[in-house]
């Protein structure tokens, strides 16, 4: 309970279940509403170490001991600074050499060990290394690119398979419907008696649902963990054109007594989307193209212009 | 699609004549009612030297001014419908942010539509005004809210909401439930893209100086009958073309040559001059056919803008009102009257339904 308590105000996480405990460099934790009352200039001095510090370096605790957060925050921030990889240096040790010598870096920082003179080696080796540092800050490290590829492929994976699950699933399920018809069938033109019908019919699907469980139970060890989805439809150049199909909009705007529209194809390719205002991207993206309203718009023109209405 | 719509099928009418019809047969029936049932002190100061209780057949031998001098007549209908019109349209004016064009023209088609087969002594039309605009917000997607729609009424707001939702259901009634209103605008915004597309070079000026004039025959054309006459394409040409000619602009030959894609004088010489038409060289039949288009098209047109205009004609003032007011004190109808003890019935038997829908 101890670390879930405040040091100033005293009140804890069971007293106010919304309080927030806060961190900055010094490592010391103070409630958010201290916090707010201390810092109202923006920078102020810790209660327990007087340290001085800033608002804005304040994050939440993460975890139990507090010193881990401020270790976390300022390997974070070394690592920022120090991100050589292993091609920038000549061998092996040379790397080494510099992990350990960061290494040393971040301890002193965090145990307070000469702190001054930490930093002033830290600007030292800063400046050493000035060109390499500046072209390895937008490298990702070897680490991030693996588990960026291992990310996609499993991605991949598992999209396939999940396919490959819904498509044997409909096959299955199909080929059932189809046995038991065969069965009906059976039953009412075979000339053996019933039950031997029944038997013949039962065995044989024993056996095939032995195949495809066994193909399951393959499918599982695949997916041991991965959720099984849908796979996403996958949509063909019809779908996507069916309202823009001649014969279908023949069939609805066949009788409108009015000149005829031309379809939203040879709208397009004529002037007219010229005359009209452009579809924004977000518009598109969407799928409002926007010769569909100009083609609603005309089709309101054109519909029911020369109807008479039996006028005398 | 308005070729198939439930507009061009129950409330499009042949002609004039027809809706006249309509109209003369639903005061007519109301006036019989009236009669028959004796609630009114019309009914009963008519009534009262008959010796046996009025029956249809009777009506013969009334003394006709008699009924012209206690009930409203056709004209003085008209006047008060034309009155509560103008009073609608300042009524929709007041609205922040402003009320789009097809929602006024919808609650206005809605009216129209409504007391064709109603009359204006049953159902006063300031109150069948508001309740037409309020289903019309609903049905355009004009978003209010009920407290935002009685905000910009004038008197006792409560009252005023009571009467919307009592006669709601009542006035979707008389509609039919149609509740789908072709309107001109988009047309009209069709017409401009085709114009754009085809006829731009033909123009002395841009077409967009054509839109003020439009608005305005268009808003005229809500208070006139045209949308009961007209398919709203019709309506919507009629209005562009009407605004050409006050501009000194022509397109009559966008309709002969361009709309309905063959001239009618001359069918081939002309096309040779324009890429557009080289493509529809037609045989005599279609040209024959799209020659007779026009004419009917051109026709169709003038007798929309005769229309409006005479209709636009037509002003009644408050007086003129006042005592048609005072008139209809004696032969409203008391079931919607809501100073009478027999809307109040109606009103708590109307409650207790509800109440007893849910239970």
């Amino acid at each position: 309970m101890e670390w879930q308590t405040c040091p100033r105000c005293k009140s804890s996480k069971y007293r106010n279940p919304s309080l927030k405990l806060l961190v900055n460099e010094c490592g010391h934790r103070l409630c958010d509403n201290c916090v707010e009352q201390l810092f109202v200039r923006g920078s102020g001095s810790c209660p327990q170490c007087n340290k001085p510090l800033k608002r804005s370096k304040f994050r939440e605790q993460f975890f139990e001991d507090a010193e881990m957060d401020k270790e976390v925050d300022v390997r974070r921030r070394i690592y920022n600074d120090l991100n050589l990889r292993q091609e920038d240096f000549s061998s092996l040790r040379e790397f080494n050499d510099y992990l350990e010598q960061v290494e040393t870096f971040i301890f002193n920082i965090v145990n307070g060990i000469e702190v001054e003179k930490t930093k002033r080696d830290i600007e030292a080796v800063k400046e050493e290394r000035k060109k390499q540092l500046q072209k390895s800050r937008h490298k990702k490290s070897s680490d991030q690119e693996l588990l960026m590829k291992i990310v996609d492929e499993e991605r991949l994976n598992s999209d396939d398979n999940s396919r490959k699950f819904f498509l044997d699933k409909r096959e299955d399920e199909t080929r059932r419907a189809k046995e038991r018809e065969q069965l009906l069938d059976d039953l009412q033109d075979s000339e053996m008696s019933a039950e031997a019908v029944w038997e013949s019919h039962k065995r044989k699907n024993s056996v095939l649902d032995q195949c495809t469980e066994s193909e399951d139970y393959q499918m599982s060890g695949l997916l041991q963990r991965s959720v099984i989805e849908e796979p996403p439809p996958v949509l063909t150049d019809n779908d996507l054109q069916w309202f823009l199909r001649d014969e279908e909009l023949d069939k609805v705007e066949g009788n409108m007594s009015g000149p005829p529209v031309a379809s939203p194809r040879s709208l397009a390719e004529k002037d007219y989307l010229k005359a009209t205002r452009a579809s924004s991207t977000l518009e598109l993206t969407m799928g409002f193209e926007s010769v569909i309203p100009a083609r609603r718009a005309l089709l309101a023109a054109f519909d029911g212009l020369y109807c008479k209405f039996n006028r005398q | 699609m308005f070729h198939s719509s439930t507009q061009r099928k129950y409330w499009t009418f042949a002609n004039q004549d027809e809706l006249d019809s309509h109209r003369r047969a639903s005061h007519h029936r109301f006036i019989q009612e009236r009669l028959r049932q004796k609630d009114c002190a019309a009914a009963q100061r008519l009534t009262s030297d008959l010796d046996a209780p009025y029956t249809d057949e009777m009506w013969d031998d009334l003394d006709h001014d008699v009924v012209e001098e206690s009930f409203l007549t056709l004209r003085e209908e008209f006047e008060m419908r034309r009155f509560f019109q103008t009073m609608l349209r300042e009524f929709c004016a007041k609205f922040k942010p402003e009320m789009p064009k097809s929602t006024i023209a919808t609650g206005f088609a809605f009216f129209q539509r409504c007391y064709l087969n109603e009359s204006v002594m049953r159902f006063h039309p300031k109150n069948m005004m508001i309740t037409c605009m309020w289903i019309a917000v609903k049905v355009d997607e004009f978003h209010v809210s009920m407290e935002q729609f009685i905000s910009h009424l004038r008197g006792d707001r409560q009252k005023a909401m009571d009467i919307i939702l009592y006669n709601e259901p009542y006035v979707m009634q008389k509609l039919h439930f149609h509740l789908m209103v072709h309107l001109p605008y988009r047309s009209y915004e069709g017409f401009f893209i085709d114009i754009r597309a085809r006829y731009r070079d033909r123009l002395k000026q841009s077409p967009e100086k054509l839109r003020p004039i439009i608005d305005k025959f268009l808003d005229q054309s809500m208070f006139s009958d045209a949308l009961l006459l007209y398919s709203p394409s019709q309506i919507a040409l009629a209005a562009i073309f009407h605004a050409a000619e006050e501009l000194k602009e022509d397109l009559t030959g966008y309709i002969e040559n361009v709309l309905v894609q063959h001239p009618i004088t001359k069918p081939f010489s002309e096309a040779d001059d324009s890429e557009a038409r080289a493509e529809e060289v037609m045989d005599q039949d279609e040209a024959e056919h799209g020659a007779q288009n026009s004419i009917h098209l051109l026709a169709v047109i003038d007798e929309i803008r005769h229309h409006v205009s005479e209709s636009a004609k037509q002003v009644v003032s408050k007086d003129q009102i006042k005592k048609l007011e005072v008139k209809l004190e004696s032969c409203k109808d008391p079931a919607f009257n809501p100073e009478t003890e027999e809307y109040q019935r109606r009103l708590v038997s109307l409650f207790q339904m509800e109440v007893d829908e849910k239970f």
